[in-house]
């Protein structure tokens, strides 16, 4: 049987854009925008110009890096540059690299912060750089429900599927309604 | 008097929201054949529809031009005529049913209310430089990268040093801070 | 035989009056920012916005367009020059008078007929016969719609289509033989005129010869203007604006000293009121508050289009921002851009005759410089010798003083 971690990598996409320029104007920031005119998303167009950007680097073959918002380790909301409706905010940080045609993922990390009496209070999707151990164990893509030292194998997907995914509702089907169980 | 400049997305979104009147908008960039091109895509991109350049070698054309591509989304460049398009005499002839961007040089915005007064305040004077905005600039870089030594209590000298030897965490914030310092070479092949 | 008339519509095709609805609340914001790029448009069709209701009647405030349009009922074959600064509303006013002929018609006996000489012909290029020329043309085409299918041109018609042929056909540069040419039209007009409307009068209103060469247009129009008046064809004519400071006694001979100026707005409590109002009939309260109109009102110096334009500029800054309204930053942001866009390409002495306005509170036209900055509309003139800078302009004057 194959093992989870291959199985995992298998989940890898070679992405369709060129360049990080590319990748930026054609899938990225597009879907921010839709999600501001749809008014899924807070933050203003001012801040999506300025939060969401690429490195530009030397040589156009060099790994590059795609951020959207500023590094906030400590969850504060006065760092938050994307603002969702609810009170919660994304931030997102991806190192991609051009491969001919494509562009290769090397690592990313996702957060959906949530309003603050949400459960989970956030969900983040990592991928980490290469490593021995998490990737026997099928970890280097991951994702935390809520919880900085809960992991749980995710499939590894592609930084317009994320942001499309943290922008959305998350939830069943617009025909289904929400099950919550238990207490 | 300096025009103020507009980030390229910023712009598109602004185009984007009067594609159906068929308005128009002036643009000035250092180099207009390849802002241009760039203008193009970035309001596809956020329009969702194909946008085409045309480039305007001969002025006396704006009119013909813009009649013959008026239901559709178009960038036009000018290059060297720029000074010489008969915006005010052809102005009967250039309403449109989606929009119309018309790049020039820089330079050539500065005669714009003069010699063409009656076309500039038609357009509602949307006249703007555009400005690059897909790249991280160096303020921000600097306060990423405070923020990432901070974070794991290390310099970008001990980063390379573990990194190197293997040792440094696997987190995904360590790739980013990698690429911020230019070393994006240590960032092994992704493992399969 | 007097032929059955029908309601009579100008040639320039009817654009759909468009409702404005009088609250956004029920519309997504994307939406309301979308219908007000619609309204607020300052390129938009000057007759659709007045067909959907726009258009703010100014004429009881504004006696020079009434009296065109009592002179034109009095005298339904008078010739008439408007003239009026960039953006002030001109085409609106035309299309006004139309209106209101076109409503009068049964009383007064006449129709009216809407030509854009910009879409006739370049307007670099315009020269003696090419009005004459437009009209010629216009009746040819209303004689033919009008006519059945079955019954031949009359004679009128082929003997004036035949006529057109040979102008066009020997084109002449030379401004005598154009004379010439519009001379030997004019009987043909006569007859035509008779031809599509019996013994009714007729009046052509010409728009766009405000961009044409200002010193060619008293040239361009002259004979026209005669050939108009024998035969009996009223007119309105949008002339350069210098023809208000610069007017010829010959020009004035040739209108009868019927000479028009639509003055901007002085944002005195009626004309603020009136600013105010346009801005109402195209966006509701709820996005574009009554200190927002007001605002804008004064940031626009009274001149309609910058008016619109600055209202379509505040509401894109809205829309970047994520606004659900348009606040007072946003208008400042837009008169601010309006200012600096007016502000390109100003050199040292056009900048000292601004502040020379600002002190003064008038302008002295001495030659050019000063015409230049009034058609270019840096500088507004109010009537009664009152010029102002244009108040988008004027806190800028500072910084480019300084500069320059």
């Amino acid at each position: 049987m194959i093992p989870l971690a291959e199985r995992i990598a298998a989940t890898s996409v070679a992405i369709e854009a060129r360049s990080a320029g590319d990748y930026l104007q054609r899938e990225i920031r597009p879907r921010l925008f839709k999600a501001f005119d749809e008014e899924r998303l807070d933050a203003d167009l001012h801040e999506i110009s300025r939060s969401v950007r690429v490195t530009r680097s030397e040589r156009v073959t060099d790994a590059f890096d795609l951020v959207g918002g500023r590094r906030n380790f400590d969850r504060d909301p006065a760092l938050a540059d994307l603002r969702m409706p609810d009170g919660g905010w994304i931030t997102f940080s991806a190192v991609l690299r051009p491969n001919r045609e494509t562009l290769e993922i090397l690592a990313y990390t996702f957060e959906r912060v949530f309003r603050s009496d949400a459960q989970p209070r956030f969900v983040r999707f990592d991928y980490n750089v290469p490593d021995h151990d998490n990737d026997k164990r099928g970890l280097r893509s991951h994702v935390h429900p809520g919880n900085d030292d809960m992991q749980l194998p995710s499939p590894i997907l592609a930084p317009h599927e994320l942001i499309e995914l943290l922008l959305g509702e998350m939830g069943p089907a617009a025909d289904r309604a929400p099950r919550t169980k238990g207490r | 008097m300096k025009l103020k400049s507009v980030g390229r997305f910023e712009l598109a979104a602004v185009i984007a929201l009067s594609n159906d009147t068929g308005a128009w908008m002036v643009v000035g960039a250092d180099d207009p054949r390849v802002e241009g091109e760039d203008l193009a895509r970035e309001i596809a991109a956020v329009t969702m529809t194909s946008v085409e350049v045309v480039m305007i070698d001969e002025p006396t054309q704006l009119g013909a031009l813009s009649s013959a591509t008026r239901d559709r989304t178009i960038v036009f460049v000018a290059v060297e005529g720029a000074e010489r398009l008969p915006l005010d005499e052809q102005r009967s002839v250039l309403k449109r049913d989606r929009s119309a961007t018309l790049v020039m040089p820089i330079k050539a915005l500065a005669g714009l209310a003069t010699r063409s007064p009656h076309f500039t305040s038609w357009i509602g004077s949307e006249v703007h430089v555009v400005a690059e905005d897909r790249f991280l600039d160096q303020e921000s870089r600097n306060s990423r990268l405070a923020a990432l030594r901070t974070k794991y209590g290390m310099s970008d000298h001990e980063l390379i040093a573990s990194t190197t030897a293997g040792r440094a965490p696997e987190d995904p914030e360590i790739a980013e801070w990698l690429v911020l310092i230019e070393r994006g070479d240590l960032l092994q092949k992704s493992a399969r | 035989m007097p032929r059955a008339l029908g309601p009579f519509t100008s040639r320039k095709a009817l654009c759909a009056p468009r409702q404005v609805p009088h609250t956004f609340r029920a519309m997504s914001r994307l939406s309301r920012y979308r219908e007000l790029m619609q309204t607020l448009d300052p390129s938009g069709d000057p007759r659709a916005a007045f067909e959907s209701g726009w258009c703010v009647d100014r004429w009881t405030h504004l006696a020079a367009m009434a009296n065109v349009a009592r002179r034109l009922e009095l005298e339904p074959w008078s010739s008439h020059l408007l003239v009026g600064g960039i953006g002030s509303g001109k085409t609106t006013e035309l299309w006004r008078i139309h209106e209101h002929l076109v409503t009068s018609a049964d009383q007064i006996g006449a129709e009216c007929e809407y030509i854009d000489m910009g879409e006739e012909r370049p307007l670099s290029s315009i020269q003696s016969c090419d009005l004459v020329f437009a009209a010629t043309k216009r009746i040819l085409e209303l004689e033919d719609e009008r006519r059945s299918p079955e019954s031949p041109p009359p004679r009128a018609v082929e003997e004036a289509r035949s006529e057109l042929r040979q102008i066009k056909s020997w084109y002449a540069p030379d401004d005598a033989d154009r004379a010439d040419a519009a001379a030997r039209l004019t009987p043909h007009l006569a007859a035509l005129k008779a031809e599509l409307i019996d013994d009714r009068n007729l009046i052509l209103l010409f728009d766009s010869l405000d961009r044409m060469p200002p010193h060619r247009f008293e040239n361009a129009v002259a004979s026209d203007v005669q050939a108009l008046q024998d035969a009996k064809i009223g007119c309105v004519i949008v002339g350069p604006m210098r023809a208000q400071y610069r007017a010829t006694e010959s020009i004035a001979r040739l209108f009868d000293h019927n000479i028009h100026t639509l003055s901007d707005i002085a944002p005195d409590s009626t004309g603020l009121f009136v600013l105010a109002e346009v801005l109402r009939r195209r966006a509701p309260a709820d996005i574009l508050g009554d200190d927002i109109t007001r605002r804008l009102a004064l940031g626009s110096g009274g001149v309609m289009r910058d008016l619109i334009a600055l209202a379509k500029s505040a509401a894109q800054e809205a829309y970047v921002d994520g606004n659900d309204f348009i606040t007072p930053v946003h208008v400042d942001r837009a008169v601010e851009q309006l200012g600096r866009v007016r502000a390109v390409g100003l050199d040292g002495e056009q900048v000292q005759a601004l502040r020379l306005v600002r002190d003064k509170g008038t302008l002295v036209i001495r030659g050019e410089r000063e015409l230049t900055l009034l058609e270019t509309r840096r500088v507004l003139d109010y009537g009664g010798g009152k010029f102002v800078v244009h108040p988008a302009l004027l806190p800028l004057l500072d910084v480019m003083t300084a500069a320059a």
